[in-house]
């Protein structure tokens, strides 16, 4: 005799395969998408040298840092997988350099949000 | 009319009671901290220790050796790195009780000190405040204005934080910055080696030579005023040259755009031109320290679009009235172009100076403007007004010499009409022609500006003057006569209002100068006229001259040096609106901006240069 606990996490899995096969279901299917999250590019020196980059902040979801990884500037986009739902996503830009002249490191205030909606 | 905003004698108050005496304060900075390199040690062991018992110590700890300092002589020191996931704190803590340990100490970073050498940095209080009085505001001969006396010396740290930043960049010639002014005596030797030369020009003269009139525009920018080469000074006057003072930038390009006639003032058409001109030639931020009321000029704030269309930032100044701009609109501060920036005056203690205007929606942040020592075109002589002057009156009330105490602090001496001047009931003769006047010698200056300031309070017919004329004769007789009252009567009571005459028509010999006062037959109450800080500005090529000024005229230019700084530092991509928001968001939290600036904050260099905008035009494409 199965628990009763075990039968919705067994539903919710058979949703997901259908989702990704492209099938569906009556019920709100829970699927994933590749989302590429992108911004207008910073002009500051620190943020498109060693020690600088950029932060993306996806409401629920751990920090993504993008570094400065050579050439004339950092990245100005990232990629990540998001399930059906609705997300805030603010960036900020750091640099090495800090406000004393130091080497502590800055960062900017969040972007304006912008919503995501995955469907 | 357009003039520049500065302050002589700042529109002194007339009152009777001195200022209390400034306090020595400090403002508590996070600045110069010592700084340590995280995760590394310098570990001095005892000179017995045994390479073994060294070993054990650093085993003991966890930190691994980076280099062996007694290979450079330096026995028994060692660099190490500490532990994985323990603090500097943690891992110095650790060798305590070691038999092996004399001591250990964080590795501290040191970083090049880029003080300037040149000989008055010391009295550059708005790029390193340590205390300091500024002691040229207080060496003016006997019996003359003594400068801005509130807060000087004023507290330690309130400057412009430009040292660190100096460490990062001193350069700024890769941007074009253009003083829309009196001209630039341009053959200063703090300026020469820093002056635009495109199309072989140091820039253009769109004023006449006084207010008004139409002078064709000439290819020759030369200050006739003296204001212009201050405001050069302060953004880039040559740093580090063992002379004279700083600028922001050590090195610059700075186009000498003449907008302001000799007597200080200019006109929108002139303005008009000198901003076209300026971005036309490349400038890419423009210093404009002048202001004037009234209502929004159209055509000059479509100027100023277009520098914003070429993506120009156009630093300007608050207005030296001691107002609120949300009341009494003072354009171009007032106008809503966002690529302007406007800067109100700040004191030596960051008290906002009591001349400064302020704007809750308009003034943007403040800046040092009391007490700048700056270049100026030549020397400049100041007359005490005790002696040599020949006095004349045909009624018995006659000219008096008066010392004043202002508002503030210190004292103002001058000579007026009446004799006893300032006192309550006492008014000037009917049918009374009072004249004073003295000569000076005007040899070796190819041209001289003459600058006082008057307090007047006379009746409608009756008339005051100024005149001069080569010689030593009363200038009265023969002489130029120049009108400052009309028909209508003029009063400008308590205040005090600088005025500028050009005396190159005066020549190069001596020259008398003069003041009068006429009036009618008709019953009044006036108070007279009073005439203080007589000064004579002499214009000379290869000029070494430096004067002590105040105003938001003196605070406009440090933020000018600072954006043309910022772009220098970051680069042809930092846009206008970039180093708009550095400077407003990298700016020091300043008490007494609160409420009265947009931002609340003072222009901080170090601060600026770190500030990072907030990322713009965030998107998302899901797939």
């Amino acid at each position: 005799m199965r628990s009763p606990s075990w039968k919705p996490a067994l539903l919710a899995a058979a949703a997901l395969a259908l989702a990704a096969c492209g099938g569906g279901s009556k019920s709100t299917p829970i699927t994933s998408h590749q989302v590429t999250i992108s911004w207008a590019p910073n002009h500051e020196r620190g943020v498109n040298s060693t020690g600088g980059g950029y932060q993306v902040m996806v409401a629920g979801k751990p920090t993504i840092n993008v570094p400065y990884a050579g050439g004339a500037a950092a990245p100005t986009s990232t990629e990540l997988t998001l399930t059906t739902g609705s997300y805030a996503v603010t960036v900020s830009a750091y640099a090495a350099l800090d406000a004393s002249g130091g080497g502590a490191g800055s960062q900017s205030a969040p972007s304006q949000a912008y919503t995501i909606v995955v469907p | 009319m357009t003039r520049p905003i500065s302050a002589a004698l700042l529109a002194a108050l007339l009152t009777l009671s001195a200022g209390p005496a400034a306090a020595a304060l400090t403002i508590p900075r996070a600045r110069g901290a010592s700084e340590t390199v995280p995760g590394e040690l310098i570990v001095k062991f005892k000179p017995g220790a045994s390479a073994q018992g060294r070993a054990a110590a650093l085993a003991a700890t966890g930190h691994a050796t980076i280099s062996t300092l007694g290979d450079l002589g330096a026995e028994g020191w060692t660099h190490v790195r500490v532990a994985p996931g323990q603090t500097d704190a943690q891992a110095l803590a650790a060798y305590a009780g070691d038999p092996n340990v004399e001591f250990a100490q964080p590795n501290f970073i040191y970083r090049a000190s880029a003080a300037p050498d040149d000989a008055q940095y010391g009295q550059l209080w708005g790029w390193r405040n340590i205390g300091q009085a500024i002691g040229t505001a207080n060496t003016q001969p006997a019996g003359t204005p003594i400068g801005y006396t509130t807060a000087n010396p004023g507290a330690s740290g309130a400057d412009m934080n430009l040292q660190p930043a100096w460490d990062l960049i001193t350069d700024c010639r890769s941007v074009v910055v253009a003083v829309l002014d009196s001209g630039v005596n341009y053959t200063h030797v703090d300026l020469a080696a820093n002056m635009w030369n495109g199309n072989a020009e140091h820039g253009r003269n769109f004023a006449g030579t006084v207010s008004g009139s139409d002078a064709a525009t000439t290819t020759d920018p030369m200050d006739l005023n003296g204001h212009g080469t201050h405001v050069a000074g302060t953004i880039g006057a040559v740093g580090n040259n063992g002379i004279g003072v700083t600028g922001v930038c050590w090195t610059a390009t700075i186009m000498a755009v003449r907008v302001l006639a000799a007597d200080g003032a200019g006109t929108s058409s002139g303005i008009i031109q000198g901003i076209d001109y300026a971005v036309q030639n490349g400038a890419k931020v423009l210093n404009m320290s002048l202001g004037g009321g009234g209502t929004l000029d159209a055509a000059y704030s479509a100027a100023i679009g277009r520098a914003q269309a070429a993506d120009v930032v156009v630093v300007v100044a608050a207005g030296n009235d001691g107002k609120d701009n949300e009341a009494t609109p003072v354009y171009p501060c007032n106008f809503p172009n966002p690529n302007l920036i406007c800067v109100a005056a700040l004191d030596q203690a960051f008290g906002m100076a009591n001349f400064s205007n302020w704007g809750s929606t308009s003034v943007d942040v403040g800046a040092p403007g009391t007490n700048i020592v700056s270049a100026w075109p030549g020397p400049v002589y100041v007359d005490p007004l005790n002696a040599g002057w020949s006095a004349s009156s045909s009624t018995a009330t006659g000219w008096d010499y008066v010392s004043l105490a202002l508002q503030g602090g210190g004292t103002l001496d001058l000579i007026g009409v009446p004799s006893p001047f300032n006192t309550a009931g006492v008014t000037y003769a009917n049918n009374s022609d009072d004249r004073a006047y003295a000569a000076f010698s005007l040899a070796g200056a190819s041209r001289t500006i003459f600058t006082f300031s008057a307090i007047v309070d006379v009746a409608a017919n009756d008339i005051f003057r100024v005149g001069f004329r080569a010689g030593l004769a009363d200038p009265f007789v023969g002489g130029t006569v120049i009108p400052l009252t009309d028909a209508a009567g003029y009063t400008n009571w308590p205040d005090f209002e600088p005025i500028t005459l050009d005396l190159s028509t005066c020549g190069s010999g001596n020259c008398a100068i003069g003041f009068q006062l006429q009036s009618d037959g008709v019953a009044q109450t006036s108070k007279g006229i009073g005439i203080a800080d007589f000064t004579l500005h002499g214009i000379y090529n290869n000029s070494t001259s430096y004067n002590t000024e105040n105003g938001t005229s003196m605070a406009t230019p440090a933020v000018a040096g600072l954006a043309t700084m910022l772009r220098a530092f970051h680069g042809p991509s930092f846009t206008a609106t970039d180093v708009i928001g550095a400077i407003k968001g990298g700016g020091w939290a300043t008490a007494s901006l609160s409420g009265r600036t947009t931002t609340g904050r003072a222009a901080d260099a170090m601060g600026a240069l770190a500030f990072i905008n907030p990322p713009k035009g965030v998107t998302a494409v899901v797939r």
